[in-house]
C-alpha cells in the first residue's frame, strides 16, 4: 500500500486534474491477468482518494499517473486505468478499481 | 522468373497491409483512424492508429483504431517445402480488427463501424499481392472472420469488425534440401 498523488487524464493524453492525493493497494495477489486476446497483461489495484472527492470526480476509463512513484518494470510513472464504476461516498472519498499493464 | 528471396518477410507483409489500410481505407476522403500522439507516431512510425499487433497498453484515446495481428492458432498458418531444390511456401492468416467507441452513443458507433467496414472491404479485395512491394508475397485473399462483433478491453465494451487477410509467401531455401 502506498500514499501518493495522481494526475488524471480523460481521455489519455488530456490532463483534467493533477495532485490528487490517493492511497493505492493491490487488489489481487494471484499473478497477472490477461485481456485483449491475451495481448494485455495487467495487475489489479484499488485506489482510494484520501482528501475527499476530487473536484472532477474519477470515472471509468480515466487514466491515472502516479506523480511520485515509477513502475519498477518500465521506470516510467506508474499508470493506472479505471476499469469499473467508481464508488463515491458522499463528500468523503472515492474508490476505484484500476488496472496497471505489466511492463511497457 | 524473378529471383526468390531467401526467407519470408512476414513483418514486411504486415507493414504492406498497414500501409494499404492507412492510405486507401478512407471515409469521406480521409483516414477514419485516430491520430497518434507525437511520441507514439515516432514509436510506431505511423501517424494514425493502424497497429501491427494488439497494443499491450490499449489506449482508448485512439478510437477508431485498427489492429492487424496474428493469432495464436496453428491452423491459421502453414508451411511446406515444394521440392528438393528448396522452394518453400507458407501462408499466414492475419486478423484485421476494427474498433470503435460506443460508450456515448451506440447508434453512432453502429453507423461508424459499418462505414469503416465498407471502406475496408475494397482495400482488402483489390490487392492481389499486397501492392507488390514485398518480394516474398505471391498472393493474398480475404474472408470475413468474425465479422461484426464486440470486444471488451479494460472493462469497456467496444463495437468491432474483424476480417481475415490471408497471405501466401514463397522463397528459396539457400542450398536446397540437404541431409
Amino acid at each position: 500500500m502506498i500514499f501518493t498523488t495522481v494526475r488524471v487524464e480523460r481521455p489519455e493524453g488530456t490532463t483534467v486534474l493533477s495532485g490528487v492525493p490517493v492511497q493505492i493497494e493491490s487488489a489481487s495477489g494471484d499473478g497477472e491477468h490477461l485481456d485483449f486476446a491475451d495481448a494485455r497483461p495487467y495487475d489489479l489495484f484499488w485506489l482510494y482518494t484520501t482528501q475527499g472527492v476530487p473536484l472532477i470526480p474519477l470515472q471509468r476509463r480515466d487514466v491515472l499517473y502516479d506523480e511520485i512513484n515509477n513502475d519498477p518494470e518500465t521506470s516510467q510513472p506508474a499508470k493506472y486505468r479505471v476499469v469499473a464504476e467508481v464508488e463515491t461516498f458522499e463528500n468523503d472519498h472515492q474508490e476505484a478499481l484500476c488496472e496497471r499493464v505489466v511492463g511497457g | 522468373m524473378p529471383t526468390l528471396p531467401s526467407q519470408p518477410n512476414t513483418f514486411g507483409a504486415l507493414q504492406a497491409m498497414q500501409s494499404l489500410i492507412l492510405n486507401e481505407c478512407l471515409v469521406a476522403g480521409v483516414s477514419p483512424f485516430a491520430a497518434l500522439s507525437a511520441g507514439d507516431a515516432t514509436r510506431y512510425g505511423i501517424a494514425r492508429a493502424v497497429f501491427i499487433g494488439r497494443p499491450k497498453d490499449f489506449a482508448d484515446a485512439y478510437l477508431p483504431q485498427c489492429c492487424i495481428w496474428l493469432p495464436s492458432d496453428t491452423n491459421a498458418e502453414s508451411v511446406e517445402l515444394a521440392g528438393y531444390a528448396g522452394r518453400a511456401r507458407s501462408t499466414f492468416a492475419a486478423r484485421v480488427l476494427l474498433l470503435v467507441d460506443q460508450r456515448t452513443d451506440w447508434y453512432a458507433a453502429e453507423q461508424q463501424i459499418l462505414m469503416l467496414r465498407d471502406a475496408l472491404w475494397p482495400v482488402l479485395l483489390r490487392h492481389a499481392q499486397l501492392g507488390g512491394t514485398v518480394a516474398s508475397v505471391s498472393a493474398s485473399e480475404v474472408s470475413v472472420g468474425r465479422g461484426l462483433c464486440y470486444e471488451q478491453v479494460a472493462g469497456v465494451q467496444y463495437r468491432c469488425f474483424e476480417a481475415i487477410w490471408r497471405v501466401r509467401q514463397q522463397w528459396q531455401v539457400s542450398g536446397g534440401l540437404i541431409a
